[in-house]
């Protein structure tokens, strides 16, 4: 209310000048006064953004039924009747696997499985993606209540909910995922190369150090780290 | 003789993505099909009939001035171009299916200097890329703000602007050298370029104007507020959590790209620049800033992006882009005519401020001579080096290693991998060797 006054006031004034002077109206403190002011409302249309707490979740709810047959029609082109990628030509790869948990993430001799359930740390960030970013050719094209659906689906497919689920704001909140705590912060440098010129020893030789960066070099800034 | 050339060329004549320097430099040895190759046989018979004033274009007028009003290369440069990873190199499975989610590679072996021409720039996006009305494009900034902003393009150009020097890598840059156990056991091929390896890397001049300075005309509560999400208006309208503490710091919304406006692929009319991190933090077609107390674990910061360590574990947040560099001559694909005189060069880059050293070594690492920089060097920006250097006829491992400001040094691709794990190939900055055979011609010897 105030800032509606600020502007009507501040209308009135430049009107009454004749200032030529183009400004938004309520300058107030800015620097430049460049740009529109826009309010809460309208800012609406724009906001995607879905955060681990919870902020940003839409009103609406889904049934994992009806998120299988959404799913059916408009996803499994791609990912798949299981959840687990169509491969379209020969020397191509397949489309992101959604679904299963093997080779667990500990394994080091075949590629993990880092799917929706092995390795997404929220299901926030499930619902985030899939409003912003899917239909992979027709984004922005289903309803919140379709999203809710789409989620419990692949939540049941993945184990995470049972059969059947529903999910909404509350009930989505709920879920941990399995490899929530899967994350820690970036730690580089890891490695220590010393800057040797003559004499060196190589990948290879017997007793070549590969090196700590934990004593070493600058490590990188604690403020970059995305924590909850 | 390692490898089956014959069967190579074939593949290389098959492949439009396989006309390589090797063919243009060396015509006259193996096929002579391909563009290339046929262009050189011409030039040498023209040579060898006419002497310089009889050459067509000593008797005949030239085009008209103003035939190509936007220029572009001279048609004897035409195997200069942006490339897919070929696939017939790459592991099964490692090209992605779709272009519209894809990535095409800078040809690193063949620019000079540091500055990556515009039409060149890498490619990379996750929804195609369009191209966006101006005029009807808005960025928005909301959230922990004194006043949410609607900026038009028309407001933005009018903020004051600053122009800097910056490199942009994929975080996915050079995996293909992660070592074979990445991709299902498949052994690396040698025929990879640089261009194929290192090509998610470009650098550029940009211009536009400061986030401080967008952050200070909304009123951003800089204290509580960690966090930016900045959000692309691209279909995928891709979204990343950007520390507040480098928003203040070095990043600008750029509008401009070494003097002209960006192009669609770069995310025209307007992108962020993060200096020094991974390419993917840099949205392209920013259209929205919200300014929080928390990050958004965004897909492309959990499920993407992140790099799974042997324990299991993730790191997440892994922005920087460490130390590295490459010899881009000689490279793979490249051909050495014969013994004698030639320049080594190639490029130095790191994520955290200038280039101090590069060094080289001619024989698989175990000594090095520093090369020369070449000014300017400049911070988080490709930094050029050279060596000159006498070949002998003999088989070569030649390899390059970049010393940063910060005393960091370039490693070696298998200490990442022993610290790392197999299956983290995110931000390999390990060292690139090149074999050059007694033939002259140039192999990958990486991974």
């Amino acid at each position: 209310m105030r800032r509606a006054n600020l502007v009507f006031f501040a209308v009135l004034l430049l009107t009454a000048s004749g200032s030529a002077v183009a400004q938004t109206a309520d300058c107030g403190d800015r620097p430049l006064c460049l740009g529109q002011t826009i309010s809460d409302a309208d800012l609406e249309v724009w906001s995607l953004n879905v955060f681990p707490d919870g902020t940003g979740l839409p009103d609406g709810t889904g049934n994992a039924e009806e998120g299988q047959q959404i799913y059916r029609d408009k996803c499994s082109a791609c990912h798949g009747e299981k959840g687990v990628g169509v491969k379209v030509l020969l020397d191509r790869g397949a489309f992101p696997t959604l679904v299963g948990s093997t080779p667990p993430l500990t394994d080091t001799e075949q590629q993990p499985a880092q799917t929706v359930g092995s390795y997404w740390p929220y299901a926030t960030t499930f619902f985030d993606y899939v409003r912003r970013a899917m239909p992979f050719a027709t984004a922005h094209s289903l309803s919140n209540d379709e999203v809710y659906a789409v989620t419990a689906h692949i939540l049941v497919l993945n184990d995470i909910l049972p059969a059947g689920a529903n999910l909404d704001r509350d009930s989505l909140m709920q879920v941990t995922m399995p490899n929530v705590d899967g994350f820690i912060c970036d730690a580089r440098p890891d490695v220590y190369a010393p800057r040797c010129m003559s004499n060196c020893s190589v990948p290879g030789d017997a007793g070549e150090l590969i090196g700590s960066g934990e004593d070493y070099g600058i490590p990188v800034p604690v403020t970059d780290c995305m924590v909850r | 003789m390692v490898f089956d050339m014959s069967d190579d060329q074939d593949k290389q004549a098959k492949s439009y993505t396989n006309v390589t320097r090797r063919s243009m430099l060396t015509g006259g040895v193996g096929v002579a099909t391909g563009t290339a190759a046929t262009l050189v046989a011409g030039l040498g018979a023209e040579g060898a009939a006419a002497g310089p004033l009889q050459r067509p274009w000593a008797t005949e007028l030239g085009d008209p001035v103003g035939t190509n009003p936007y220029g572009h290369p001279s048609s004897f440069e035409r195997t200069v171009i942006r490339r897919p990873t070929p696939s017939e190199y790459a592991p099964k499975g490692y090209v992605p299916p779709m272009n519209e989610s894809s990535w095409t590679g800078t040809p690193l072996q063949d620019l000079r200097g540091i500055i990556t021409p515009n039409g060149l720039f890498y490619e990379r996006s996750h929804g195609g890329y369009a191209d966006m009305d101006p005029a009807k494009h808005k960025v928005v900034i909301h959230g922990l703000v004194d006043r949410n902003l609607e900026l038009s393009m028309e407001d933005l150009r009018r903020f004051p602007t600053v122009t800097t020097f910056r490199f942009l890598e994929c975080s996915g840059n050079s995996d293909l050298i992660w070592g074979k156990a990445t991709y299902g056991g498949q052994e690396t091929s040698p025929y990879l370029t640089a261009q194929d390896i290192h090509g998610l890397l470009s650098c550029a001049e940009w211009t536009g104007v400061r986030l401080s300075d967008l952050l200070r005309e909304a009123g951003a509560d800089t204290e509580r507020a960690k966090w930016l999400i900045v959000e692309g208006a691209d279909s995928g309208a891709l979204a990343r959590s950007l520390p507040m503490a480098r928003a203040l710091d070095d990043c600008i919304l750029a509008f401009a790209q070494n003097g002209e406006m960006l192009r669609p692929e770069q995310g025209y009319p307007v992108r962020l620049l993060v200096p020094g991190c991974e390419g993917n933090l840099n949205i392209k077609w920013v259209q929205r800033i919200e300014v929080t107390d928390q990050p958004l674990f965004a897909t492309f910061e959990t499920a993407q992006y992140t790099d799974l360590q042997k324990s299991g574990k993730a790191r997440i947040s892994s922005l920087v882009m460490e130390a590295k560099s490459i010899i881009t001559f000689p490279s793979g694909g490249q051909s050495l005519p014969e013994k004698g005189f030639y320049q080594i060069r190639g490029i130095a880059w790191s994520g955290r401020g200038k280039i101090s050293h590069v060094d080289v070594s001619l024989d698989g690492g175990r000594n090095w001579t520093p090369a020369q920089l070449t000014e300017p060097v400049m911070s988080k920006c490709l930094t050029e080096f050279t060596m000159p250097w006498k070949w002998d006829g003999r088989e070569t491992l030649l390899m390059s290693r970049a010393t940063d400001e910060t005393g960091y040094t370039q490693p070696f691709v298998q200490q990442l991998v022993e610290a790392r794990g197999k299956f983290s190939s995110y931000h390999n900055n390990g060292i690139q060797t090149w074999r050059i055979e007694s033939n002259g011609e140039v192999y990958n010897a990486q991974g």
